[in-house]
């Protein structure tokens, strides 16, 4: 069986930091490997360490910067990674769900994967929409936050939980071929050591333009545009203590024994 | 073509709060649009659930008998159903596990865009304003679509809808293809049972992401011996293993509402929020200014905690 | 047999054999010496079939056997924190060796000499011999009896471990069997001689010869003269018999003993001196190398494995003295070095078998060894000091740690460390840009060394650089190397994280990635000296950067630096603990110090890689003596200090510690101390024990009892610039 894993590299932001027209400031950005996308990772590796899946491979949309994160997830233990990028994706602000998916079929209908792995969202824009439109577009059965997977695929069922609200667990079997979309918590994600993300230089890493794909690239523009960014105007009205550690301490407690709940 | 649909939520038999949210929603976007409001209940005591529906501003409420349960298949063949019988301008949904289980594939199912996780929508008729948040709400984006849509929105954002309406009610028969039924709920479980009931204590010291490392949990567990009080923490404490899930305030684990909530260290993602906004009075401690628990919070100490929580302790001691 | 010439004191070897008796003894002694050498070849075999290891071993053999044989002879290591050990050891071992010499020179004697020239075992050399023979092997046998005394009867508890076995058993009793054996053998040849007065020199013997006088043993006339007596002749009730089963006995168990060294623990005679010769002075301190060769591995299997790797396993005598220090051990961390060690060993024996193979590392007890027991360990070089046959733990347990960084397996507080020195090249995962900022509150600037020449290069380190409390420390020091007017800078941004501890838990690679960073911006800086803050930097510096082969990575594009010679491979470049430094300038009297400024009654915890690492012991003490206070020592001091937890990794990883080492540390200092409770400074010289002592003074309840300080802030009181340091607000205020 084989197991597509979608990884994406999400940006992080400084605690100060500036905004330039819609997006922040380079310099405030550092990037990173989509927190949720660690945990698929993992999962998938889990699954060919239990001699359940034959190959593990990876896709992501992105420029060429972020190989190194995706070497991150080779070295974890996919076997190879397609990359996708395209100079039409380069003017697109926004790659909305609809555009990904109509990117990420293509390489699903190349590779013919057993089970599609996303994860929940990603960290910096959590649009969350990705794995189960997906599925949608493919004919794919799918389950939505998942966060366990029992690693028995026998009978080309997959028994999940989905994570809902409230401490509560829905227990679910779903026809393969699937779509899951991968909760934190599910797994604890192993590291990717420098050694094996220089090993992973080996590893197959194909890297396709729209136009290999056969994807049109007005497909890509996507509907929904940003017009503006900014920091929310603080809505607090909270009182802010100010002061030495000693001094803010004090006033709390001051505000606990008023309220008769401290000692 | 200026309708709205909006679909709800319940679980075991229970209408969501989320759901009436929804309906909020849907008619401030129907009053821009000048259309009507049609809400869906799939699934479950549909005839009940209408009746709790009916609230001032819905126009029509259309019930779905299959099933007791939410199964995404069902909500995903629906919902494209009545989208094709009503043909609203926006579908709004909530942006719940279960929504995010189906939104999307009723969007791609139906060539429409689709906006998730929403906290503000603004119409023109025309032009849809979506205001989402971005980095853990460290910003906010307006995001333009033009035509019709499928929008998931983000609870507590909108207060629930109340009174009482005089919507039709209707049932509407779905076609139901068995066949495309290819996933099915067998049970569901309470997970974060234990020793410990967060949701009873009337302090809690809760700690987040800014505790940095296990070993540093010793300082709010000093803290809140002093004070008497519980421990309880955000989702990626417990993800950690650190505290165990019964400790996990939010979305996915406990609601909490004790006298005080003192958030150490937590940016107050609108997960965790869920799970504490009802708090009495809410005590932010917490490096960042800009983070989004300063937006709840009553209180806030702008300084890092391991600074304030041992002299805070000391405080006690 | 041998005809005695009859007016030389001497007596005979064989008395009493037959002569099929005599060649039944021989065809013995030939298969023992088979059977010990095809043992000893086959171990030796197996070393030749292991690894290569990475550093010399065998080169200087001459002055390597010199110095080895100093070692083991003098019984240093066994006396070191043991005084009934070191005598226990020194009794068996000088009683054995003297017995093994006086065997040999009978050996000699009896075969290259007697038939040649005549035997020169007679008269006052014979009665010399004897006489050194039976006081030497007394005490043998005592040594003997205070070891069998510790084990069955005190049970001391290093002794007894899962790896204690009968092998342990048999070894004792068979050194006990022959040092007995032997008296009894000598009593009953002398009694039944007729007990020749000049036998008096055996008086161990000789008394055994009174006692059977006393009970009246009986004696056949006439065997001592006979030169064709036999003991077979005269089977029965009477001491010719007894010599002659003691003979028998004696001459089996001592085959027996022979031939079963190279199989069991008397092994370690010859492997634990082998171990001594090929030791590397700088183990622990300096890790070796990984080959830049993607495809090495560490420890997937046991052929990963060095030759001395495997030696050190078969070295150890399983004496537990390592253990017996471990700080891990002794805060209830699941690790024992002994066991790590003994475990490879039986797992390697077990695979020589045809047993099953396993992986060597792993989670959740299905390996050799558990992530857990690693992850435990410390780095803190205790048990090889310790050890008295210098086992290199560190270098197998560097090996294992690799293997678990190649395998993923790296607790989720390591891994963030690791993430946070890749993403942003410090363990906080703080902005670069930021890391200068602890110098804000300086009322002086602290010069750019990237920028201008000066003669400390200064390397503040990340504790220094971004911990609030270990800012106060960095802080101190800049403003005692500015009273002090010495030229000195920083490299701000481009001071990362300086690897030390990252390269013991086993990321290799980042660490080679770090140290070809720092030796990069130092090429373009011009400056004299580096001065550490923290002893781990100062360790990796002096230590290992000079060793790490850039040029392997030159073509390697994830190794960004452009770096490619050997640095400072001839040592032009001295690299300094600060207190070294300042001790100099203390010396120098370029500080303002009167010897009284201060009079707290301090004590100083030794850090591990300032002392055991590095032997520097004194240039902290002279500083805080030189600021007046009264230094007290803690019961482990110097090379027996106890580590405070925070090494290998343990600042960032989480253990259930009972009693945690810092907390332990902190009650060591008031109770155990002379001044015990009136000790009001515990005095560090390292940030991550100042981290870690902070942190101890909080959960063990110390905080009114006793303050943590580093000796740079008694410095800086002392030299009454703590406002300079930004550390006090103005008194004017
Ligand atoms: C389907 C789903 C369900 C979820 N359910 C839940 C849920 O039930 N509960 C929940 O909590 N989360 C939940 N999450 C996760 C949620 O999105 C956030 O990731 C999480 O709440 C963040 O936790 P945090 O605030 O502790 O960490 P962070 O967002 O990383 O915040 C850490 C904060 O600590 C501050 N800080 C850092 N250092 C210091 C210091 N020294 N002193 C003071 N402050 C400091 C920082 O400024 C920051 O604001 C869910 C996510 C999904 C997708
Ligand atoms: S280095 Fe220290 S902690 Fe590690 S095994 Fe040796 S004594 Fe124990
Ligand atoms: S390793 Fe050394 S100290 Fe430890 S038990 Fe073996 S011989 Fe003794």
């Amino acid at each position: 069986m084989k197991i597509l894993v979608t990884v994406k590299e999400v940006s992080t932001v400084e605690d100060e930091f500036e905004i330039e027209g819609t997006t922040i400031a380079d310099q405030y950005l550092g990037a990173d490997l989509n927190e949720w996308d660690d945990y698929a990772i993992e999962e998938a590796v889990q699954l060919q360490e239990a001699g359940i899946a034959d190959e593990v491979v990876t896709v992501t949309i992105g420029p060429e910067e972020c190989e190194q994160t995706i070497r991150q997830a080779l070295a974890k233990g996919a076997d190879r990674a397609i990359r996708v990028w395209d100079d039409a994706l380069e003017d697109v602000d926004l790659l909305d769900v609809g555009a990904k998916t109509a990117i990420l079929r293509t390489v699903v209908e190349a590779e013919e994967p057993d089970l599609v792995l996303t994860g929940v969202q990603s960290g910096d824009d959590n649009w969350g929409g990705t794995g189960v439109s997906l599925a949608e577009e493919l004919g794919f059965e799918w389950g939505a936050v998942v966060n366990h997977l029992e690693h028995d695929l026998e009978d080309g069922t997959a028994s999940v939980r989905r994570e809902l609200e409230g401490g509560v667990e829905e227990l679910t079997e779903i026809e393969l071929p699937a779509a899951l979309t991968i909760q934190t918590g599910i797994n604890e994600p192993r590291y990717a050591s420098l050694r094996g993300i220089r090993q992973a230089q080996r590893k197959e890493l194909d890297v396709h333009t729209l136009g290999d794909l056969g994807v049109d690239e007005g497909a890509v523009e996507g509907a929904v545009t940003v017009t503006d960014m900014y920091e929310p105007e603080s809505e607090t009205d909270a009182t802010v203590w100010e002061g030495s550690p000693e001094e803010t301490a004090s006033e709390l407690g001051e505000l606990l024994r008023e309220k008769g709940v401290a000692p | 073509m200026t309708d709205i649909l909006a679909v709800t939520d319940h679980r075991r038999g229970e209408l969501r709060d989320v759901s009436y949210e929804t309906i909020t929603a849907g008619r401030q976007l129907a009053d821009e649009t000048g259309g009507d409001l049609h809400v869906a209940v799939v699934s479950g005591p549909v005839g009940d659930f209408a009746e709790k529906l009916n609230r001032e501003g819905v126009d029509v409420v259309h019930t779905v008998e299959y099933g007791e349960e939410f199964n995404h298949d069902v909500y995903t063949q629906v919902v494209t159903q009545l989208y094709d019988e009503l043909a609203p301008q926006y579908v709004l949904a909530p942006n719940s596990v279960n929504g995010l289980g189906y939104a999307p594939a009723v969007a791609n199912a139906l060539d429409l865009p689709l906006v998730t996780d929403t906290v503000g929508l603004e119409t023109d008729g025309e032009t849809l304003t979506a205001t989402r948040e971005m980095y853990g709400g460290k910003v906010e984006t307006a995001n333009e679509l033009t035509g019709n849509a499928v929008v998931t929105i983000r609870g507590a954002e909108w207060a629930g809808a109340d009174g009482t309406g005089d919507a039709e009610i209707r049932e509407f028969h779905a076609e139901i293809d068995e066949d495309a039924i290819r996933s099915s709920v067998t049970g569901f479980e309470e997970v974060g049972g234990g020793d410990v009931d967060i949701s009873e204590a009337d302090v809690l010291v809760s700690v987040g992401r800014g505790i940095e490392e296990e070993e540093n949990l010793e300082l709010i567990e000093e803290l809140a011996d002093a004070l008497d009080a519980t421990v309880s923490s955000s989702r990626p404490i417990v993800d950690n293993g650190w505290l165990p899930k019964n400790r996990q305030v939010g979305q996915s684990g406990k609601v909490v509402t004790p006298d005080v909530y003192i958030a150490i260290g937590i940016s107050g993602a609108v997960q965790h929020v869920a799970g504490m906004k009802g708090s009495e009075t809410i005590v932010a401690i917490n490096t960042d200014p800009n983070a989004p628990i300063m937006d709840i919070a009553d209180y806030a100490i702008h300084d890092d905690l391991f600074d304030v929580v041992p002299a805070l302790t000391e405080e006690f001691q | 047999m041998n005809v005695l010439a009859q007016t030389e004191v001497t007596r005979e070897t064989y008395w009493g054999l037959s002569s099929t008796e005599y060649a039944l003894f021989y065809l013995l002694a030939t298969v023992t010496i088979l059977v010990f050498l095809y043992g000893v070849y086959s171990r030796f075999t197996r070393y030749t079939a292991g690894d290569d290891d990475p550093f010399a071993r065998l080169d200087n053999l001459a002055s390597r056997i010199v110095s080895s044989t100093k070692i083991v002879l003098s019984n240093e290591k066994q006396f070191d924190r043991d005084l009934y050990g070191g005598l226990m050891h020194a009794f068996i071992m000088w009683g054995f060796l003297t017995l093994l010499i006086a065997t040999t020179i009978l050996f000699i004697d009896g075969y290259f000499w007697e038939p040649f020239q005549g035997s020169f075992w007679v008269g006052d050399f014979y009665l010399a011999y004897q006489f050194i023979v039976d006081a030497m092997g007394l005490l043998f046998v005592v040594g003997i009896g205070m070891a069998m005394y510790r084990r069955y009867w005190v049970r001391n508890e290093r002794l007894w471990d899962r790896h204690t076995s009968s092998e342990d058993d048999i070894f004792i009793w068979t050194l006990f069997a022959l040092g007995v054996g032997g008296f009894l053998l000598e009593g009953l040849r002398i009694y039944a001689t007729g007990m020749p007065d000049h036998e008096i020199v055996s008086f161990v013997g000789w008394g055994l010869a009174l006692l059977f006088q006393t009970i009246g043993l009986p004696v056949v006339e006439g065997t001592a003269t006979d030169p064709n007596y036999t003991a077979l002749g005269v089977l029965g009730f009477n001491a010719e018999t007894f010599h002659w089963l003691a003979w028998w006995s004696h001459s089996l168990i001592a085959f027996f003993f022979i031939a079963w060294i190279p199989y069991a623990k008397p092994f370690h005679m010859l492997s634990s001196f082998a171990n001594v010769v090929t030791r590397d002075e700088n183990a622990g301190k300096r890790l070796p190398n990984v080959p830049a060769d993607l495809d090495a591995t560490n420890a997937e299997s046991i052929e990963d494995f060095t030759w001395k790797e495997m030696l050190d396993q078969d070295a150890c005598t399983k004496c537990g003295r390592c253990s017996s220090v471990c700080p891990a051990k002794a805060s209830g961390r699941p690790l024992d070095p002994r066991n790590v060690i003994l475990d490879l060993k039986k797992y390697r024996e077990h695979r020589a078998e045809g047993g099953e193979q396993q992986p060597i590392i792993a989670d959740g007890g299905t390996s050799v060894i558990d992530t857990e027991t690693m992850e435990s360990c410390m780095a803190c070089m205790a048990c090889m000091d310790a050890c008295p046959v210098e086992i290199e733990h560190l270098q197998s347990f560097t090996r294992l740690n690799r293997q678990m960084t190649d395998q993923g397996d790296v607790d989720p507080g390591m891994q963030d460390v690791f993430q946070n020195v890749m993403q942003n090249g410090n363990t906080f995962g703080d902005s670069q840009r930021s890391r200068g900022e602890w110098a804000d509150d300086l009322e002086f600037d602290v010069a750019d060394a990237r920028e201008q020449e000066v003669d400390y290069l200064w390397y503040v380190g990340d504790y220094p650089s971004y911990d609030d409390r270990n800012k106060k420390v960095a802080r101190s020091l800049a403003t005692i190397l500015q009273e002090a007017d010495v030229s000195f800078g920083i490299l701000f941004d481009d001071e990362k994280y300086d690897g030390n501890d990252i390269r013991r838990v086993g990321e290799e690679f980042l660490y080679v990635e770090l140290a070809g960073h720092h030796v990069e911006t130092w090429d373009d800086c011009e400056f004299d000296k580096i001065v550490c803050t923290d002893p781990h930097s100062y360790n990796t510096f002096k230590n290992e950067y000079p060793e790490v082969d850039f040029e392997e990575f030159a073509d390697d594009p994830m190794m960004p630096f452009d770096y490619e010679q050997r640095w400072n491979k001839d040592g032009e470049i001295d690299v300094y603990h600060w207190t070294q430094a300042v001790e100099e300038l203390v010396d120098e009297r370029r500080l303002e110090l009167s010897g009284t400024e201060l009079d707290y009654t301090v004590t100083y915890h030794d850090p591990c890689h300032l002392g055991r690492y590095n032997d520097e012991y004194e240039a902290p003490r002279e500083i805080i003596k030189a600021t007046g206070c009264e230094l007290d020592e803690m019961p482990r001091n110097r090379a027996d200090s106890f580590c405070c937890g925070g090494g290998g990794g343990g600042l960032w990883m989480e253990f259930d510690e009972e009693p945690k080492p810092s907390e332990e540390r902190l009650r060591e200092a008031l109770e155990d101390t002379d001044a015990g409770s009136s000790i009001e400074k515990f005095v560090v010289a390292c940030p991550m024990c100042m981290t870690m002592y902070e942190d101890g003074r909080k959960t063990g309840g110390f905080e009114d009892d006793i303050e943590v300080v580093d000796v740079a802030e008694l410095l800086v009181e002392a030299i009454d610039a703590q406002e300079k340091a930004g550390l006090k607000i103005a008194a004017a205020d």
